[in-house]
């Protein structure tokens, strides 16, 4: 039996796409390098590395990758160091000094992060080119109203030119987090560079001198990265720590007995023994009176 | 007339008097000395080697000893309870069984103090109980609340006993020499003078308005050890009602059992009459209304909020490892006597007799479902530790000295009753004046 054409071509379609699952290698998952820059304080520039792999739909951290990373382009010169992720496929590494004049003259600048080649994964790499910018913080105080006003700057040429449209916050911090100063979530800059929120938790306590720290920032910015400034200001309730420690309580040392304790079970226990006492001098009374009654022995 | 009366005062006498043990009184007296002396061994044993020989780990650090302790604090109520409750209420046809009563509140006491020393495992240690112990701490409120209870107990034995040491010790027996001396240490200066009946009387009035406030003391400071501390099943603001009710419930069937040996053994059926054993039944089956109205406000409430923390506590009584244990506590220490002591026919004495029983044996494994399922749920749960500390059996020694301290509770009042009327002579000679007339 002879078949057409159209069927042969199907089977050998079918058989071709078979013998390529069966015998073709399972490829290895695929790595991915994420390079996020960070600048505290305008003076501390540091790069985060995530390492990660989509597995089954869902992104999990691949820890011990080494990664290369690299200022401007991929050459021993520019190398920022070696980052080797931890157990949440996390690495940091800071700028070392032999790249500040190279870092100091760069108005843009690109950040490459390369992993190095494993028996697992592949070599990738990953780049983010960014502007350099910086945050300024200045605090108002008009009409009986403070406000934190934020400025953000971006290199050109020599000059810092304040640059508008980019997303901020303003915050303060506290023991377990971060507080909006502010009644809005960010703020936006405009045309002169600055965002301004009005302080309305005025209330806040602060440490015992009534200082918190309010922070300016950018997060996960396109264009700048994440750069944040902190200061210390005098606007918080100041704290007065109540020490328990050396009072009159219930968890307290022995010595250190609530008085309305001592008073009510010293006043139970001297009553009842008051009592018990009483009873005894009885008991000392009955033998008394019979002792006395006692016949006289012949 | 005259000579009717001493012949009656002569007879009441005669059969009051204590007894000397007949075959089964040394069998008896022997059998509790042997497992009192096995206590004593095991308890060396604990000495020597430590608590480790116990199964006390560091989750169950409260076991049998401590329900052992609950279960002596609970039945020494009973002395208030019959003695005193009943004396203030001018209830006379518990005259008999007043002295039981007594007795078995200091010799439960008694037990309770020694017991706690026991669980402590060094005992030379008790004393820092004195020298460096909080006022804060319900463990030092207990230590003082106990050893006042104990003399107030003691006291209240004492002063009613002076007028029948007066019988005893007119009943000079040859046979009885040692005894007569320990009667005329603790008696021989009653006369049975006004002025002595006065005191005496005076002071029993005021013992028994004291001993009410205290004995309620102990068993609330007692189940505050256990409800002043955050744990699901002991963190309740009803745990010292539920306590005494309790223990009400416990010493009534502790007298119940008491009672009925000694009209049997005794031959007492005179004295302790259907009519006690009714009234007592009646008493009974209240009490035991009282505490199962008390266990339902105990495990009804925190169940039908089955906050998280409790669920795992609440669902092992209900229906887990502990569950046989929690129905056979809560149907034979409660429910059954209750079927029992309803209809009149029940409160005949022998199935006071065995509803007493259960009442006591339902009683001693309720104390122990209080203390040691709660140990097994904390709050943090269990981690990395060995498969045994989930558990908690008592080990060969905690058991022979838990059972041992429970024969030695029933030694004192053996050896009392050997030595002084269980039931009143004086007492039961006025009374039976004052029915005359």
């Amino acid at each position: 039996m002879k078949l057409p054409n159209n069927y042969k071509l199907f089977f050998i379609l079918i058989t071709a796409f078979y013998c390529n699952g069966v015998l073709a290698e399972e490829p290895k998952p695929k790595l991915l390098v994420d390079v996020v820059y960070h600048l505290n304080n305008n003076t501390f520039p540091f790069v985060f590395i995530f390492t990660k792999s989509k597995i089954e739909k869902k992104f999990i951290a691949v820890p011990n990758i080494s990664v290369k990373v690299y200022l401007g382009q991929e050459a021993d010169a520019n190398l920022l160091g070696l980052v080797i992720t931890n157990k949440y496929g996390k690495g940091m590494i800071s700028f070392p000094v032999s790249v500040k004049t190279l870092w100091d003259t760069l108005s843009q600048f690109k950040l490459i992060a390369t992993s190095v080649a494993g028996k697992q994964y592949e070599s990738v790499s990953n780049e983010v080119s960014l502007t350099k910018a910086k945050i300024y913080i200045d605090t108002l105080w008009a009409n009986g109203v403070r406000s934190i006003s934020v400025t953000v700057k971006v290199k050109n040429g020599d000059e810092w030119k304040p640059v508008k449209d980019v997303e901020t916050k303003i915050i303060m911090k506290r023991s377990v987090g971060n507080l909006s100063i502010g009644d809005k979530e960010t703020y936006t800059t405009d045309s002169t560079g600055k965002a301004t929120a009005e302080f309305t938790k005025s209330t806040m306590p602060g440490d015992t001198a009534g200082n918190i720290i309010i922070v300016g920032k950018t997060e996960d910015n396109e264009l700048y990265g994440n750069i944040s400034l902190e200061r210390k200001v005098k606007w918080g309730v100041p704290l007065v720590n109540v020490n328990t420690f050396d009072r009159r309580t219930l968890f307290a040392t022995r010595n250190k007995a609530p008085l309305w304790l001592l008073f009510l079970a010293g006043s139970v226990f001297i009553t009842v023994w008051a009592v018990i006492i009483y009873l005894v001098l009885q008991i000392i009374k009955i033998r008394k009176a019979g002792m006395e009654n006692r016949p006289a022995i012949a | 007339m005259e000579n009717t009366t001493a012949l009656i005062n002569e007879q009441i006498t005669r059969d009051l008097l204590p007894q000397k043990f007949g075959k089964r009184g040394m069998i008896w007296t022997g059998a509790l000395i042997v497992i009192a002396l096995i206590g004593a061994f095991a308890y060396y044993r604990q000495l020597r080697y430590g608590l480790m020989v116990t199964s006390m780990r560091d989750y169950v650090s409260w076991g049998i000893y401590i329900s052992n302790f609950v279960f002596f604090v609970a039945i020494s109520l009973v002395g208030s309870l019959i003695t005193a409750v009943f004396r203030l209420a001018d209830v006379h046809w518990s005259t008999p069984l007043t002295r039981i009563a007594e007795i078995i509140a200091v010799s439960a006491i008694v037990f309770a103090s020694l017991i706690i020393i026991v669980d402590m495992g060094r005992p030379e240690r008790f004393v820092n109980l004195f020298m460096y112990g909080r006022i804060q701490s319900p463990i030092v409120w207990d230590v003082i609340v106990i050893s006042t209870y104990f003399v107030i107990s003691l006291l209240l034995l004492y002063l009613p006993l002076l007028p029948d040491l007066k019988i005893l010790i007119a009943r000079e027996n040859k046979d009885a020499k040692g005894l007569q001396k320990v009667y005329r240490f603790l008696g021989s200066f009653w006369k049975g003078l006004a002025v002595q009946e006065k005191i005496n009387n005076k002071a029993v009035t005021i013992l028994c308005i004291t001993i009410i406030p205290v004995a309620f003391c102990i068993h609330t400071v007692t189940s505050w050890l256990f409800a002043t501390t955050y744990r699901p099943g002991w963190d309740s603001t009803n745990f010292g009602a539920y306590f005494i009710s309790g223990a009400f419930l416990v010493g009534a069937g502790g007298v119940v059992v008491a009672m009925y040996v000694f009209r049997k053994v005794y031959k007492l059926e005179k004295y302790i009459n259907e009519m006690h054993f009714d009234k007592m039944g009646k008493i009974v089956v209240m009490l035991a209304l009282l505490y199962l109205y008390f266990n339902i406000n105990e495990y009804l409430v925190p169940a039908f909020k089955m906050k998280k923390p409790e669920e795992a506590h609440l669902t092992q009584l209900f229906a887990g490892e502990f569950a046989p244990l929690f129905w056979f506590a809560i149907c034979v220490g409660m429910l059954i006597p209750i079927a029992i002591l309803l209809f009149k026919k029940g409160r005949k004495p022998v199935p006071m007799f065995v509803a007493g029983i259960m009442i006591v044996i339902g009683a001693w494994f309720k104390r122990y479902l209080i203390v040691t399922p709660t140990l097994l749920h904390p709050f943090l749960p269990m981690y990395n530790v060995p498969e045994s500390y989930h558990h908690y059996f008592p080990s060969w020694e905690e058991w022979a000295i838990a059972i041992g301290s429970l024969a030695g509770a029933l030694l004192v009042i053996t050896f009392f009753a050997r030595i002084f009327p269980i039931i009143p002579i004086h007492e039961t000679i006025t009374e039976q004046h004052e029915t005359a007339e």
